[in-house]
């Protein structure tokens, strides 16, 4: 049996927007936000556009705890994620994606992701994503043509691989780690994600789960999902997804085997 | 003359500081007892761990300056071909300051602008056609007001950054209009050139020179004893240079502003006893502006001012930062700010800004002479 995993920088960066820090003992899990196509929140700070890093979203939550005069260390985990939804601080899907795979783009290719994937758009567009990179990082740029292929057999799934789900939003999940039988078939898979559950309750970073229980099955909704935290729902409810694999990572995945 | 000039320059700079010195007491206990006191809300700087201590200081304190200033002036050195304008131009600039100050601590409510898709919505669905009318006639200034929302203007209680900067420019459309059909002065004066005639250029350029140094100034009253120490070290640059141009109406106007901002001073150093506000902050900024002009030595503002340029250049880089690339430029702006965090004590800060803006006014002197 062959495990393989996204780099160890990766999953430092999944496990930082687990586990934001918010005050010296306590920690958050990043709840989601989604940048509006316009307003302020779009031309401002990453962090809240829903793109930023754990550090920057730590700043600002920083700020946030001084300008609204609470102390995060005696506040519960709830109550801090929810003065961070009300600032509307926190991490979208292809943000989330973003941040991952540029640590691995800077592991292994010594650059950023933005320097290694093609924008759609031109005009004022290109100039804009030169200037926000991460803000211009959408699903549709990270599955566009020029940037990723399709993967049809789902025992090919290999860590960095997007699973694509076309609902009323569109939505990704990067999976962060596969283990496979001798047989080359998959028997689990880990993911992660940014996911938007309720416009009410929201929801935040997990991790998740795929134990292929019929491995015959070339179908991942027929497979057994679970997610961490357990919220009461699963983004298999968004259907079935479509698997990308973008170019930049096929030439790490063959070192890797 | 000169000396002449002199003598009544320093009975003008005693009598004014004496004034300020005398009146900061009682105005001091007046501004605590009606609560016009600095507030944390809407004060990001009190996001600084050693200016928590600020909140609770009565701020206004500026209206001395231009209380001082206004009776010197009105009552002794009122002329209408050179003083009438740049006072009225304080005058104004401290109504809108002193409104902004009060309404940020007594108005209660706060105006949020509507979004631009919403306001189009409404002239499509708005059930009235009036209302549609009016949506759709009204579009343009809330275009305009949503501008300034985006660059990160607070809609707080007080006057919004939009409507300050209308008020300014119609500040600045008065000074441009004295200046270019009252005085008829159109020249501009270039250090080793001589004069050049810009004709009515010289209004968009009055225009902008006034707006920028009223808000360069209002953003470096900040820390204590910031603004006024580098506002008495400009006015004096400009105050020998009227000495230089031995115009007598123009250095007892300086007089007056350094003498009432030394007696605000003493009680701005660190800890600070009262605030200035914008107030007078704001109308600081446009009557120097407008001496730069009257003594056609705007060229030199920036450099005689050029701590309230880099402190004003610090704003507009943050925002533009954020705006362009998502991120934080400095720590806060202005940079004033920023240095508090990085470490700097503020007294360090006021030092060196002092320091810095003795050099470049130094050389704003020389400069003129040349």
């Amino acid at each position: 049996m062959k495990k393989y995993e996204l780099p160890k920088s990766c999953a430092d960066v999944i496990e930082n927007y687990l586990k934001l820090k918010a005050a010296d003992n306590k920690y958050v899990r990043c709840p989601y936000f989604r940048n509006p196509k316009s307003g302020k929140e779009r031309w401002g700070l990453a962090a809240y556009s829903g793109k930023g890093s754990p550090a920057e979203i730590e700043e600002e939550l920083t700020i946030i705890e001084k300008l609204e005069d609470k102390d995060f260390s005696a506040m519960s985990e709830y109550a801090i994620r929810e003065v961070m939804k009300k600032r509307k601080l926190g991490i979208e899907c292809s943000g989330f994606i973003a941040r991952v795979m540029d640590a691995w783009t800077r592991t292994v290719y010594k650059k950023p992701v933005y320097h290694l994937i093609k924008f759609r758009g031109g005009g004022l567009s290109w100039v804009f994503s030169k200037m926000r990179p991460y803000t211009h990082i959408d699903i549709e740029t990270l599955a566009d043509k020029r940037n990723s292929r399709e993967i049809s057999d789902i025992h090919e799934i290999m860590p960095g691989d997007l699973l694509r789900f076309s609902g009323n939003v569109d939505h990704a999940v990067i999976v962060t780690g596969v283990q496979r039988e001798d047989s080359g078939k998959i028997n689990f898979l880990n993911y992660a994600q940014s996911v938007l559950e309720d416009a009410d309750a929201r929801e935040g970073i997990k991790v998740g789960g795929i134990d292929f229980i019929n491995p015959g099955e070339n179908d991942l909704l027929s497979q057994k999902w679970s997610e961490d935290p357990d919220t009461g729902h699963s983004i298999n409810e968004k259907g079935s997804p479509r698997i990308y694999r973008l170019f930049i990572f096929e030439s790490p995945l063959v070192k890797n085997d | 003359m000169t000396e002449e000039i002199i003598k009544l320059s320093f009975h003008f700079f005693i009598a004014s500081f004496l004034m300020a010195v005398a009146v900061s007491p009682p105005l001091i206990v007046l501004l605590k007892k009606f609560g016009v006191v600095r507030h944390g809300e809407r004060d990001f700087s009190s996001l600084i761990k050693n200016r928590k201590s600020k909140l609770g200081t009565p701020i206004f304190g500026g209206i001395i300056i231009v209380a001082v200033v206004s009776i010197m002036t009105v009552l002794f050195n009122w002329h209408r071909e050179t003083t009438f304008v740049p006072i009225g131009a304080l005058w104004l600039s401290a109504l809108l300051g002193g409104a902004d100050d009060l309404l940020n601590i007594f108005y209660t409510k706060e105006r949020h602008p509507r979004t631009l898709g919403r306001i189009l919505r409404l002239i499509k669905i708005h059930k009235e056609f009036k209302y549609r009318i009016y949506f759709a006639v009204s579009f343009p200034w809330q275009a305009y007001k949503r501008f300034f929302y985006l660059l990160g203007s607070h809609p707080g209680k007080g006057v919004q950054a939009h409507e300050k900067i209308l008020i300014q420019l119609v500040i600045g459309v008065i000074i441009a209009w004295w200046i270019s059909f009252k005085v008829e002065w159109t020249e501009v004066w270039l250090p080793w050139y001589g004069s050049i005639d810009l004709g009515y250029f010289i209004i968009p350029i009055i225009l902008f020179l006034v707006v920028f140094m009223a808000n360069a100034v209002n953003i470096t009253d900040g820390i204590d004893g910031l603004s006024a120490g580098t506002l008495i070290i400009s006015y004096s640059a400009f105050f020998m240079i009227a000495l230089q141009q031995e115009s007598m109406d123009m250095s007892l106007l300086i007089a007056a502003v350094i003498g009432a901002l030394s007696g605000y001073l003493l009680f701005n150093i660190k800890p600070a006893k009262y605030q200035m506000g914008d107030v007078a902050s704001l109308g600081l900024g446009v009557l120097l502006a407008a001496i730069a002009f009257a003594l056609d030595r705007a060229i030199l503002l920036p450099i005689i001012g050029m701590i309230f340029i880099v402190e004003i250049c610090s704003v507009i880089l943050q925002t533009g930062w954020k705006v362009l690339f998502g991120k934080r430029l400095l720590k806060m702006s202005p940079l004033h700010h920023h240095l508090e965090i990085s470490g700097k004590d503020e007294a360090t800060i006021v030092m060196y800004a002092w320091t810095f803006a003795a050099i470049f006014a130094t050389v704003g002197v020389w400069l003129s002479l040349q």
